[in-house]
């Protein structure tokens, strides 16, 4: 054996587009990837029977796909129609190098169907077999191919992962410990989600190592850890590209049949309608007569003989090559060098239609040239010691080497959509779990619809501009089944028949692979299940208070907050963050929450006070979720915008304690501040219920500047509650 | 008075004329008002609910705890339908342009562009209103890049920062030129009288992705401080959070 390691990855995916409908054109992406990809990759397994250390991935929804009885009932009268109208060329008297192509497809597709049929229709069985028969390893990928870096929540990539894993093992019979990220879309803080679940290792492209800090001794010669020990694998882009590329590639060979050329576009359309769409659309037949040629547009019939020859050549040249580039980083150790290799399984079959047998020649070379291939798996088994931890930045193996693919103009519409679905999905879980078991299946098949809409596969189709309408049609009816499904959660409706359609639109995922508790947040649990059951309660909007006390009104306060909550009273108390001092307290019933501006250090007074009370009513939106209020209490005119707009919004009678006056205090005041505090003050006696001022204030000098109407009175002794009864009364639920 | 105040305003008057004619401030009458346009939609909402189930539902919750009973009630008067349901003006669902919530996400395009999109609530909007005395459409609109690289975002100190007019109705951006491998945080907000940039939604702190190899770069010394055990959390941005439905109730 020479020293190094060689290890070759094949990632199997498909969006979900399995309908119970006939004749959808999408359907026809799953045909042609049995047919020209899972299929010959498994005959080239069967044929070499033995441990090839071969890892492929297969994702969730293709692992579905094919296990679902629809499909495979399709497929095969797919093959069949495919052999009805390969039997028809060939009673049309074509010319000798086309009739012996049609041989060989006739062949092929006999042979497609017996190993289809061999396999009681189910290619993951035929997987799963050859995996545990030792010839080759296996891991899945994601739900549906969420882009991890733009999701917003832990719990939606969570919830992708975990499901995933479910999916696979209930099909499989074992959970991996390697995954499959979508796009080999590394993000900072996916390798801790990774970790818990159970993941060991994944894929990155080479510049996530090459650019990884600090800068990894071995390059991108050996995998690394991610901070949370994660192990990276990099694609190798110079051996990878001989494979992949179709411009320096093998694949761009002219003995290789032509992709872009298929039978059905060199027909008449009387002849091969029979074959195609009712609706009269054209599509790929998957029978295609020509070879790559050249550069041209005038395209030679393939030659299958000379295409096998090619086969032949490119597997030893790949040897040579992988030889050399091993031979020259021989000096490596601990660990050796490893060349990874990761691949879209579709690129051998369908779109290089020879690439399954290279794969299979290429093992075949590499064990005559004493070169090991391993899989990662065994791989980290005997060096895990060996490798480096470093920081990764986000990244993909997409155009580029980062998200343009996923986010630009053309698909950047989806994403806002997208959040609100993860943000809804850890309300709703929050909100509705075990509160049954039809809730529970509800809130399992939002999460199914949420998974069906997040797949990365509609955000790339809409990049790509092929089948644009599709992808979004996919994403808008997911993101409208699930609102329609959220709204009748919500009402108390859901029955069981209704759970019944929304997964008979897609049967995709089992309930039992989906779990509530992915989206869980264990602050909203305490917050809905442990959190203490309060009476309706007092908001108090203040400047000052414990902590921060200028001048009588922080005492005022102090003292009302007291008298308050030793009548018994539940009050919230709203007052400006301070350092040192705790965001949050609670005194018996007296919760105190500092809050933040939403921003420091804005220089005019105005503006300052502005974002604390865009701070206050952010909060108390949030809080007005759980906590009911019945009476808003505000102090001075620093919080009287939050105060009215909060009364307003909640309906809620509002109180004022002004215990002096902008005008009063300064009765020679003037300039643009003095304006807009006056105008402000002047806005709380129309708003208010009642306005208690500071007993020193004259009523006199209070007309002379302010709108003053009757609802206006000193401060009460503080044994008197400030809310009048009747209105306390009203809003106690 | 609340039902002569809901006669009045159904009889066409405004606010503020129900207001004169009836003598009281005109808060009182918004508050009637306002309540019980609140109370008619509750009824209109619970309603059309199928009747069988919802007596189920009902029936369940007298039956347990009074603390699951609030929690039903509130829903009930908060939250009838998924904000993510919007009926075209011909009656077809359709995506909806916004979801009056208070946020501004920011996600990595590239090692020198990010995508911003954002919204602000009817309940900002509103108190900006009463605090500047202004309509929200005639506040000019800003978008502030702040680069918080080795900084403490909430501190309020940046190492350096850009602000820029943004178009009205504005609520996505691209922005770039940035620099790789540094953090991040975007701010969309207003512009005040006096000039100055007022922050309303802000984005999580975000890392650009490197461009090119940095030998032992910044990150270096935080990894192997969390590597060793030498920190109990590490000191670094995770692009995944958990999030929490209630995080601000305490």
């Amino acid at each position: 054996m020479k020293p190094g390691y060689f290890s070759l990855v094949l990632h199997a995916h498909l969006p979900y587009v399995r309908h119970e409908e006939k004749h959808r054109l999408e359907e026809r992406w799953v045909y042609e990837a049995i047919s020209e990809t899972y299929i010959p990759i498994l005959w080239q397994v069967d044929r070499l029977k033995r441990p090839l250390h071969w890892t492929v991935s297969i994702s969730p929804p293709v692992v579905e796909m094919l296990a679902d009885p629809l499909i495979q009932d399709r497929y095969v009268e797919h093959l069949d129609e495919m052999l009805e109208l390969i039997a028809l060329e060939l009673s049309e008297g074509r010319t000798d190098e086309e009739i012996s192509t049609l041989h060989f497809y006739e062949q092929r597709y006999r042979d497609l169907k017996n190993t289809f049929l061999h396999w009681n229709k189910n290619l993951n069985v035929a997987f799963r077999t050859y995996r545990e028969a030792g010839y080759i390893d296996m891991v899945t990928c994601t739900a549906t191919h969420g882009f991890n870096p733009h999701l917003f929540t832990e719990q939606a990539a969570r919830a992708e992962i975990r499901t995933g894993l479910n999916c696979f093992e209930r099909h499989y019979g074992f959970r991996p410990t390697g995954i499959w990220l979508p796009e080999c879309a590394y993000t900072p803080g996916v390798d801790r989600i990774l970790y818990e679940e159970g993941i060991r290792y994944t894929f990155v492209d080479e510049h996530a190592l090459l650019d990884a800090d600090p800068t990894p001794e071995k390059g991108i010669g050996a995998p690394v850890y991610s901070p949370h020990g994660v192990a990276l694998f990099p694609r190798d882009q110079i051996i990878s590209g001989k494979i992949w590329s179709s411009m320096i590639g093998y694949p761009g060979h002219p003995d290789y049949r032509e992709f872009y050329r298929d039978l059905a576009y060199d027909r008449d359309w009387d002849y091969i309608q029979s074959f195609m769409h009712p609706e009269g659309i054209r599509f790929d037949t998957g029978l295609k007569m020509h070879r790559i040629t050249g550069d041209t547009d005038q395209k030679d019939f393939y030659v299958r003989e000379w295409a096998e020859h090619q086969i032949e050549n490119h597997a030893t040249d790949f040897a040579q090559t992988l030889e050399g580039h091993l031979e020259a980083h021989g000096g490596q150790t601990f660990p050796p060098f490893l060349v990874t290799a990761p691949f879209d399984a579709e690129l051998f079959g369908h779109w290089w239609f020879e690439g399954p047998e290279f794969l299979g020649k290429v093992a075949e070379r590499l064990e005559e040239f004493g070169i090991e291939t391993i899989t990662p798996a065994i791989f980290l088994e005997r060096h895990f010691k060996d490798l480096q931890t470093v920081h990764v930045s986000m990244n993909t193996w997409g155009r580029k080497g980062y998200g343009e693919v996923w986010i630009n103009e053309r698909n950047e519409w989806m994403l806002r959509h997208l959040h609100m679905m993860e943000m809804q999905l850890v309300k709703d879980v929050a909100d509705y779990r075990d509160q049954s078991d039809l809730t529970n299946r509800a809130l399992k098949q939002l999460i199914r619809h949420y998974v069906l809409a997040v797949s990365s596969d509609w955000a790339f189709i809409l990049d790509g501009q092929t089948t644009a309408q599709y992808a979004a049609e996919r994403f808008r009816e997911h993101t409208r089944l699930f609102a329609e499904l959220e709204t009748v959660l919500y009402q108390g409706g859901v029955s069981s028949e209704l759970l019944d359609d929304h997964y008979a639109a897609y049967p995709f995922l089992q309930d039992e692979d989906l779990d509530v508790d992915s989206f869980l947040s264990p602050h909203d649990y305490y917050v809905t299940t442990e959190r203490d059951v309060e009476d309706p309660a007092i908001l108090m909007i203040t400047p000052e208070y414990h902590g921060h006390i200028v001048g009588g009104l922080g005492h005022r306060v102090v003292e009302e907050v007291e008298a308050r909550a030793n009548e018994g009273e539940t009050v919230y108390v709203l007052t400006p963050y301070h350092d040192e001092l705790p965001e949050y307290e609670r005194h018996g019933n007296v919760h105190v929450y500092r809050v933040r501006p939403t921003s420091p250090f804005l220089e005019h007074v105005m503006n300052q006070v502005a974002t604390q009370n865009i701070a206050y009513v952010k909060l108390v939106h949030e809080l007005s979720k759980r906590v009911s209020f019945k009476v808003i209490h505000h102090f001075d005119w620093m919080t009287i915008p939050a105060a009215r707009e909060l009364a307003q919004s909640l309906a809620l009678p509002l109180y004022s304690t002004m215990l002096s006056f902008e005008a009063t205090r300064n009765p020679h005041g003037h300039g643009g501040l003095f304006d807009a505090i006056h105008r402000i003050e002047n806005s709380v006696f129309s708003a208010a219920e009642c306005v208690y001022v500071g007993e020193e204030l004259s009523m006199h000098d209070l007309e002379q500047w302010y709108k003053v109407s009757e609802n206006v009175n000193t401060c009460l002794p503080l044994e008197t509650s400030p809310y009048g009864q009747e209105s306390m009364k009203k809003n106690v639920k | 008075m609340e039902e002569k105040i809901v006669s009045l305003k159904q009889q066409g008057l405004t606010l503020k004329q129900i207001a004169a004619e009836l003598d009281v401030p005109i808060g009182k009458v918004q508050y009637a008002w306002r309540k019980w346009r609140n109370q008619q939609q509750e009824l209109e909402e619970v309603v059309p609910v199928k009747q069988k189930s919802n007596k189920k539902a009902k029936a369940k919750a007298s039956g347990s705890t009074s603390r699951k009973q609030v929690a039903s009630a509130k829903e009930t008067v908060d939250v009838k339908r998924s904000p993510l349901l919007e009926k075209s003006p011909e009656g077809y669902w359709q995506l909806p342009e916004r979801y009056n919530v208070d946020f501004l996400h920011a996600v990595v395009q590239s090692p020198n562009s990010v995508y911003v999109c954002w919204e602000v609530s009817d309940l900002v909007k509103e108190t900006l209103e009463l605090q500047f005395m202004r309509r929200w459409e005639e506040l000019p609109k800003a978008f502030r890049i702040l680069d918080v690289t080795l900084l403490d975002y909430a501190s309020g100190h940046a190492n350096r920062s850009y602000t820029f007019d943004l178009p009205e109705m504005t609520n996505s951006w691209f922005v770039r030129p940035l620099d790789p491998n540094t953090t991040y945080v975007f701010e969309f907000g207003i512009r005040t009288m006096e000039g100055e940039f007022l922050p309303i939604v802000a984005s999580a702190p975000l890392d650009t992705p490197r461009a090119e190899p940095v030998g032992i770069g910044r990150f270096a010394e935080p990894v192997r401080r969390w590597q060793y055990g030498e920190v109990e959390s590490p000191e670094l941005l995770d692009t995944l959070p958990k999030y929490a439905a209630y995080r601000h109730v305490r």
